[in-house]
């Protein structure tokens, strides 16, 4: 995996996507994981 | 309201995927076994088709900003719009880059890339601006041509008495690792690059065999490439296979039958600006999209006539020569198709998930 400098000296498009990409997929497993425990924590009130 | 066949359909996604890829020797890193490499990542890629096809299942009269807002809201739905826009942005790029150098590079040397890429870019905003079913229309036309040439290549270069199948032996002589090791980047290219066909999925005339058409699709694709790619292995040899900068064009030079089929690079040259020129378009068309979605638009077509005629500006800016393309899109973009061919599953996850509170609530 290139370092995040290189990216940007070599490609200012390819570094956006790269560091935008990867911060839209942990805010993604974020939303995954609160409706997914909050679902459960639902459930156990039941 | 726009609408594209099955057949269309079809064939949009299938010069999509052979487009240029035959312009490299895929997964050459595991040498003869490059062709196992293909397979394994075929596999992988189905099951991202599988992925990409449950949208407009779910969702089959919808396009993709209004899936992502359903699924994740207004705020959250926009950036994502501009990144996936930005994304096929550097695709279209990439390709046009691509074609641009190589249509300069085998038959017109003379001519500076600069006039290329505006001779390329007017006939795609010609084209996009007739609308999407003439794109799907003209990859009709085309198509048989395409597929006719390769098969001719195949044929011919068997006849050519260059053909030693022996080249492919020993399979797995290196162990499984190599094939693996090559993996990822045929996954993204061309299987991860499919993600494009999110943004055209609403076009299709019927809904419920997208799914159908496109798993058929794709499965022939790979398995011209698997074909394109054995022809090369056996023709060439994994060496210069992988030296070559087009193999492709390298394999059609060797054909030679009695002094009479010989020379046969303007149809290697047909093949790959033909399969260039529609993965641009369709990269192109899908970022055109993505904006106007973005900001709430009716029609992306003055979006394409004023960023169509920069394109080429920021295309020979972004690439100073054909080796900076390859380097950064071996290096670089192979990575950002990875992560937009993935990003789709964690949007089925949520998905799912919706679903499933909304059902217990």
């Amino acid at each position: 995996m290139p370092s995040i400098m290189n990216v940007l000296k070599d490609d200012f498009l390819s570094a956006i996507l790269l560091v935008g990409g990867s911060l839209y997929a942990l805010i993604l497993v974020f939303i995954i994981f609160y409706h997914g425990v909050f679902r459960l924590f639902k459930r156990k009130d039941h | 309201m726009i609408r594209i066949s099955n057949i269309q359909l079809f064939i949009l996604i299938l010069l999509f995927e052979v487009g240029s890829t035959t312009l490299f020797a895929l997964g050459i890193g595991a040498k003869q076994d490059a062709w196992i490499v293909i397979v394994l990542a075929t596999l992988i890629g189905l099951i991202l088709l599988w992925v990409y096809t449950e949208f407009p299942n779910r969702y089959p009269d919808q396009n993709f900003s209004e899936i992502l807002e359903h699924l994740l809201g207004k705020k959250l739905a926009a950036p994502l719009l501009i990144l996936f826009g930005l994304y096929f942005f550097s695709q279209a790029s990439h390709n046009f880059f691509e074609f641009g150098a190589m249509i300069k590079l085998t038959t017109l040397p003379e001519t500076p890339l600069i006039v290329l890429l505006y001779l390329f870019i007017i006939v795609l905003i010609y084209i996009l601006h007739l609308g999407f079913e003439v794109l799907g229309r003209t990859a009709e036309i085309l198509t048989p041509y395409v597929i006719l040439f390769l098969l001719l290549i195949y044929t011919f270069t068997v006849l050519s008495g260059e053909f030693e199948i022996t080249e492919l032996q020993p399979v797995l002589g290196d162990g499984i690792e190599p094939v693996i090791a090559e993996l990822h980047p045929v996954v993204a290219f061309p299987f991860g690059e499919m993600v494009v066909f999110l943004m055209f999925w609403h076009y299709a005339a019927k809904p419920q065999s997208i799914r159908k058409i496109a798993f058929l699709a794709v499965g022939l694709s790979a398995f011209l490439l698997t074909l394109s790619l054995i022809v090369m292995v056996v023709v060439l040899g994994t060496e210069l296979a992988g030296k070559a900068e087009i193999p492709l064009l390298e394999v059609i030079l060797v054909i030679n039958i009695a002094d009479i089929i010989t020379n046969l690079d303007s149809v290697a040259v047909f093949i790959m600006f033909i399969g260039g020129f529609y993965k641009t378009a369709l990269h192109f068309w899908a970022f055109c999209l993505a904006m106007t979605w973005v900001y709430k638009g009716t029609s992306p077509k003055r979006l394409l006539t004023i960023v169509g005629l920069i394109f080429p500006l920021f295309t020979v800016y972004r690439f100073p020569a054909f080796l900076d393309q390859r380097l950064i899109g071996d290096e670089l973009g192979i990575y950002s198709i990875l992560i937009f061919a993935f990003l789709p599953i964690l949007l089925l996850v949520i998905m799912f998930i919706k679903k499933e509170n909304g059902s217990s609530n």
